[in-house]
């Protein structure tokens, strides 16, 4: 069942009906659009699945595994801030985040096997790579709805933006917290070093720090327009941490290898 | 102010882990003024704790959690950089018991115990075969072709070969190479180690003696001595290669750890569900 082709053909599949979720969110299909998210999410769901099957270990071995994950965390946690913070008008904002990881796999190297190495072996590791996972999802829908909010001419959609913006980062920094210090818990438990100054480390802190900044300066008279600075220069430091440090190689990381 | 501190240790940060000619660039994560800039920050955040009321309610003691957090892990990193001992060196596999560990240049540590590896097993993967042809002009390189990997079911299916039993020797170890027809060669690449553990003896002062199995992830722990088990001695597999860590600092960064990662989850997702109804 699960075959290159098969697989292919379902992350197509997928990555077609998220572009569609998000056509149908801006034509303000807002039902049309959930239901087609939720059938692109079980196509992508099934590609995680048949990532599973076909390495044997939970698929976060490389960057394809790793993108096909990420493009599965959005639906639900659309799910989670619609109902625990009211925000089902960012459906749209959801969807399009889910396209761009999911067709970003089509121009890598699809390493469907994975031999999983000693040091990953460890009860840290899908705690940590999962929170990472879902937490930069989540940033990754702050960030547009930040563009968003710093685009827009009409003062009330712009303070919307930045409140859901807001919003959406207090579900994030916490898992990105956790994944952070759960990489340094588990480096002292494999190598005896909490923190070995490595590029990916180093840019995971830069991001974090750039985050706290961002909260920090919201709550201050003036604060918003630095904290949407701040906040995207959170993002831009996430996407070095995430892609450049992981693509380039004179970025190289020696310990995070292991997601080429 | 705190914001501008922040700011400031991010822009260290970004100079340290930009790549330059030199490769020297974590130095910059070494020099007093980046250390003191932790100082400070880890002080500021304990500071924060004791302004304003902030004990009277459970978000102000999510705050508090939060930074005392921080600036518990930022004292217990710096107990850790000033007093631990650690050193790496091989161990080799059924040598006698030893009390002491070579420590960087001349120096040693003095052990209350005694310590030998009597044992170590490593398993493998199956490896991946690399194909080449023959070059087409004498005194070239061979030209690689194509790897094989082996499937879920352990099969590599290669055309060139009838089955993959001939891929290994009378011991039934996977070859280093097989010559097939037309000259073309399949090779070993390097095998990925699966899993590897080592055996420790340990020999207190009173004359007690048992044996512990660690391996990686699952250091030995003996009178605050931690060894963290590497790597070993590829080729005979005679040494294993140990890092050993003393650190009396490690309480506190783990305590700051979870104080950090508790109090913020808790702050941020504590409270705010008034907002909700107000923006919807």
């Amino acid at each position: 069942m699960f075959t290159d082709v098969s697989m292919l053909i379902l992350t197509g599949f997928a990555c077609l009906l998220y572009g569609i979720a998000f056509v149908l969110s801006l034509c303000r299909r807002a039902k049309a659009s959930f239901w087609v998210f939720g059938l692109g999410w079980i196509a992508n769901g099934l590609v995680v699945i048949g990532n599973y099957v076909l390495c044997g270990h939970p698929p976060f071995g490389n960057m394809y595994h790793v993108l096909v994950f990420w493009s599965l965390c959005f639906l639900p946690l659309y799910c989670l801030v619609r109902a625990w913070r009211g925000l089902g008008w960012t459906l749209g904002f959801f969807a399009f985040a889910s396209f761009f990881p999911l067709l970003g796999t089509f121009f890598m190297e699809r390493n469907l096997s994975w031999q999983r190495v000693p040091a990953l072996q460890s009860p840290w590791f899908v705690p940590h790579v999962l929170s990472y996972m879902v937490s930069y999802a989540t940033a990754a829908v702050a960030a547009i709805l930040m563009l968003s909010s710093l685009w827009s001419k009409d003062d009330a959609a712009s303070r919307r933006f930045h409140d859901a913006s807001q919003s959406i980062m207090r579900v994030s920094l916490p898992l990105m917290t956790f994944g952070l210090w759960s990489g340094a818990l588990w480096a002292e438990e494999a190598w005896g070093i909490y923190w070995s100054w490595d590029p990916k480390e180093t840019w995971a802190l830069i991001t974090w720090l750039l985050y706290l900044a961002s909260f920090h300066v919201f709550d201050s008279r003036g604060g918003r327009k630095r904290s949407a600075f701040l906040h995207l220069a959170g993002f831009a430091a996430l996407l070095v941490t995430f892609l450049v440090v992981n693509l380039l190689p004179k970025f190289g990381s020696a310990l995070h290898s292991y997601v080429k | 102010m705190l914001v501008k501190l922040i700011l400031l240790i991010v822009c260290f940060l970004i100079a340290g882990a930009m790549p330059s000619l030199s490769g020297g660039e974590t130095a910059i994560f070494g020099t007093p003024i980046f250390c003191l800039l932790l100082g400070i920050l880890g002080a500021w955040s304990i500071w924060c704790c004791f302004r304003g009321n902030r004990h009277k309610s459970f978000r102000g003691w999510c705050f508090i959690a939060c930074h005392c957090g921080v600036g518990l892990l930022l004292l217990g990193a710096g107990i850790g950089a000033l007093k631990s001992e650690k050193t790496q060196f091989a161990a080799y596999i059924g040598s006698a018991p030893a009390n002491e560990l070579p420590g960087p240049g001349e120096t040693s540590f003095k052990l209350d115990f005694s310590l030998a590896i009597t044992d170590f097993k490593v398993d493998f993967y199956p490896p991946t075969y690399d194909l080449y042809e023959p070059p087409s002009t004498m005194g070239d390189d061979y030209v690689h072709v194509k790897s094989f990997k082996p499937d879920l079911d352990g099969q590599f299916n290669i055309p060139l070969i009838n089955d993959d039993s001939e891929l290994k020797d009378s011991n039934g170890n996977w070859k280093a190479q097989l010559i097939l027809p037309g000259g073309k060669l399949l090779h070993r690449a390097t095998q990925t180690p699966k899993y590897f553990e080592a055996t420790a003896r340990i020999v207190k002062k009173d004359g007690t003696e048992y044996e512990q199995a660690f391996w990686v992830n699952r250091p030995l722990c003996v009178d605050g001595w931690r060894f963290y088990l590497m790597s070993y001695d590829t080729q005979h597999r005679s040494y294993v290669a140990l890092s050993a860590r003393r650190d009396p600092g490690r309480t506190l960064v783990i305590l700051g750890i979870w104080l950090v990662v508790i109090g913020t989850s808790l702050l941020c997702f504590v409270g705010h569900g008034k907002r909700v109804s107000e923006e919807s």
